[in-house]
């Protein structure tokens, strides 16, 4: 049993199938001279295939993703044909007379004595690329000792050392169970994508490529983070039990997804999701979500050596916007500072950076880029429904500050002539204390209101949940966080505007059914939350989630409203869980 | 005929592999021998393996050589390129 991180919940049981991308074994050979012919004819055999398969992803890539994100395999492209690549393993091959194999392994060795000399850390970590590509050309070169991947069954779970977001996106469904990798953690890139998917998943196992071979039946609990490897009778049995709970929980899941998102009593909750990637857009979609309630926009910007492009950013607003239409899109301005950095553009170091310049602050500071985004906004809004929202609002001048921008941007966007939606609703987010005792002035100036929890909790308790020593005070039900919930709710009614809450706490079951009964109109979720959140909604009846809170924020400790608020969802799922059980 | 220029890497990322790819996809269409160097490490201007040694981020001055019939127009293109930032937005 090996223990990683979860990544991506359920449990599968299933013949692994095991990729090792580790530097493939490579043994020097010597060919006779007769054979010289025939070994690079081998090479450009595999050179044409490993070119045809790099086309094939960069059309895929282009066409999901961006056309900047594909660029890059152009060159990859281009490098194929490049003499000083394939070209001088050909030369190798004839002069040497030894094997392709080594002979692309030659070259490599000799070219990374050039980039190790590189003092440039990006160039030099990119320079790597150049690897992985001969290790894909040395992977599609025939021979008669060599096996062509088998694939174990129809089904199977992938076991790889590291797995891009783009391979896992790639991955078809209907043969993959799920996937364990040796790298990456919780919060990566290829992790939310697996969750969206609903792909079970591991990651982070240590040497589990060398542990675990094509064929062996591997059980994967994605939600405890357990991998099996040939597991016994009594371990294969109890899995196999709980796989059987977990599927009939995803069944009944499921029907929620054309059910309308109202209680009992008829009350209408929006139930939207909120996403990272573009590659989440297919599990947004087959959820049936009623929009992207947040749109986190930081994904253009981190991991880029350079500031991405308006174009760029355009290209990523309007595939989504156009995948989600007529549903909206709530895009959110770039909220980058406290603990997320981008590595091209430098902050000067802050005491507190959590109090310092993040979000609407630090884009108010760079208008060169806070303008760049929001005409990339703007424009995205011409091809789908797209809403705008700020993050971190802190005082009125801000959306004053802000909402000036939009216009100059607009006016200008008019003058030349492109097309954008001029009547785009654009929100705030709240989430500092200040802007929630604000709301009712705040709410005058925006189309609607955001409340993000995980910022709003900790700056009213000011404790950071990551720090254990202080991490008790973080806690969602804490009244005084209730009672600014309601107050922004209650503004923003009294406004005629709605109120959603995004951040993770409108997914917990006990804390949506207080939310909804503090008055907020739309809870955003992530993907593979939706339907268990519809489940919640579907189950109360408004009138007693209302009640819940107004015992909610009468009282004085938050174990006491916990304790209340449990025994009421109990009260309301027993019975109906039964119910549905019968029905399948 | 033979041309020379020295030009600086104006990118953020410097001379990577997609921006070395736009320089090549250029460079391949003169006839001149071209040759890129930056400090002691040269490279074949039409070879985007050799130009990813040189390793020159932004800022780095490196100089264009070129040797052929079309030399003057190569580097003068090339140049621009590398002006134009490799057509990458930021």
């Amino acid at each position: 049993m090996y223990k990683g991180i979860p990544a991506s919940p359920g449990i599968v049981i299933g013949p692994a199938h095991v990729i090792s991308n580790k530097a493939l074994a490579i043994s020097r050979e010597t060919i006779p001279a007769s054979k010289v012919e025939a070994e690079i004819a081998r090479l450009k055999a595999a050179v044409d295939r490993t070119k045809i398969e790099t086309i094939a992803t960069k059309e895929k890539i282009e066409h999901e993703v961006g056309k900047t994100e594909a660029e890059i395999f152009s060159a990859y492209i281009l490098l194929l044909q490049d003499p000083m690549f394939t070209g001088k393993a050909e030369e190798i091959i004839r002069t040497q007379l030894i094997n392709c194999e080594y002979a692309l392994h030659m070259v490599l060795q000799n070219y990374a004595e050039f980039t190790n000399r590189i003092s440039d850390s990006y160039l030099k970590e990119r320079s790597r690329d150049i690897g992985s590509l001969a290790d894909k050309i040395i992977r599609n070169l025939e021979s008669a000792g060599r096996k062509e991947v088998k694939l174990p069954a129809d089904k199977y779970i992938i076991i790889a050392n590291d797995l891009s977001p783009a391979d896992t996106a790639d991955m078809d469904k209907n043969s993959v169970m799920g996937f364990v990798t040796e790298v990456g953690g919780a919060t990566s890139h290829t992790a939310i994508v697996a969750r969206s998917m609903e792909i079970p998943a591991v990651v982070g196992v240590r040497d589990i490529t060398s542990q675990a071979k094509t064929g062996d039946l591997v059980i994967i609990d994605g939600e405890k983070g357990i991998v099996v490897v040939n597991p016994n009778p009594k371990i294969l049995g109890s899995y196999k039990e709980e796989r059987k709970k977990f599927i009939l929980k995803m069944r009944m899941l499921k029907r929620f997804k054309k059910l309308e998102a109202i209680t009992v009593d008829k009350h209408k909750v929006e139930l939207s999701a909120n996403i990272e990637f573009p590659e989440e857009i297919g599990a947004v979609l087959e959820n049936n979500a009623e929009g992207v309630g947040l749109f986190r926009t930081e994904f253009i910007f981190i991991n880029k050596s350079n500031l991405p492009g308006e174009e760029e950013q355009f290209d990523a607003y309007k595939m989504i916007a156009m995948k989600m239409s007529p549903k909206s899109v709530t895009i959110r301005t770039l909220d980058i500072g406290g603990d997320k950095f981008l590595p091209y553009f430098k902050i000067a170091p802050e005491q507190n950076p959590f109090l310092g310049l993040r979000a609407i602050r630090l884009s108010m500071a760079n208008l060169n880029i806070f303008k760049l985004q929001i005409r990339a906004i703007l424009r995205a809004s011409a091809f789908g429904k797209i809403k705008m929202m700020f993050p971190m609002v802190t005082i009125s001048e801000e959306i004053d500050e802000a909402l000036k921008i939009v216009d100059e941007v607009k006016a200008e966007l008019k003058r030349k002539e492109v097309k954008f939606d001029e009547s785009i609703k654009i929100g705030i987010m709240i989430e500092v204390p200040s802007a929630a005792i604000m709301a009712d002035e705040l709410a005058k100036k925006a189309d609607f209101f955001s409340i993000g929890t995980n910022d709003l909790i900790q700056y009213t308790v000011a404790a950071d949940r990551g720090n254990e020593t202080v991490s008790y005070l973080y806690n969602p039900l804490n009244p005084a966080v209730l009672r600014l919930i309601r107050m922004v709710a209650n503004s923003a009614h009294k406004a005629g505007i709605r109120v959603s809450v995004c951040g993770e706490m409108a997914s917990a079951p006990h804390l949506a059914y207080l939310l909804i009964g503090l008055g907020i109109d739309e809870l955003s979720v992530s993907p593979s939350s939706i339907l268990s959140t519809k489940k919640i909604v579907r189950n109360i009846s408004f009138r007693d989630a209302l009640e819940e809170a107004e015992f909610a924020l009468k009282q004085e400790k938050a174990a006491v409203i916990y304790d209340h608020v449990m025994a009421s969802l109990d009260k309301i799922l027993m019975p109906r869980k039964k119910e549905n059980v019968d029905e399948s | 005929m033979q041309f020379k220029k020295k030009v600086t890497i104006m990118n953020n990322a410097g001379f990577h592999l997609r921006a070395v790819a736009v320089f090549v996809k250029e460079s391949e269409k003169f006839k001149s021998d071209i040759k890129v160097r930056n400090e002691e490490i040269e490279a074949d201007g039409k070879s985007i393996m050799g130009l990813t040694t040189l390793g020159a981020g932004k800022g780095v001055e490196i100089e264009l050589k070129a040797d052929g019939p079309d030399a003057k127009e190569a580097i003068m293109r090339l140049a621009k390129v590398i002006a134009d930032k490799f057509g990458e937005a930021e």
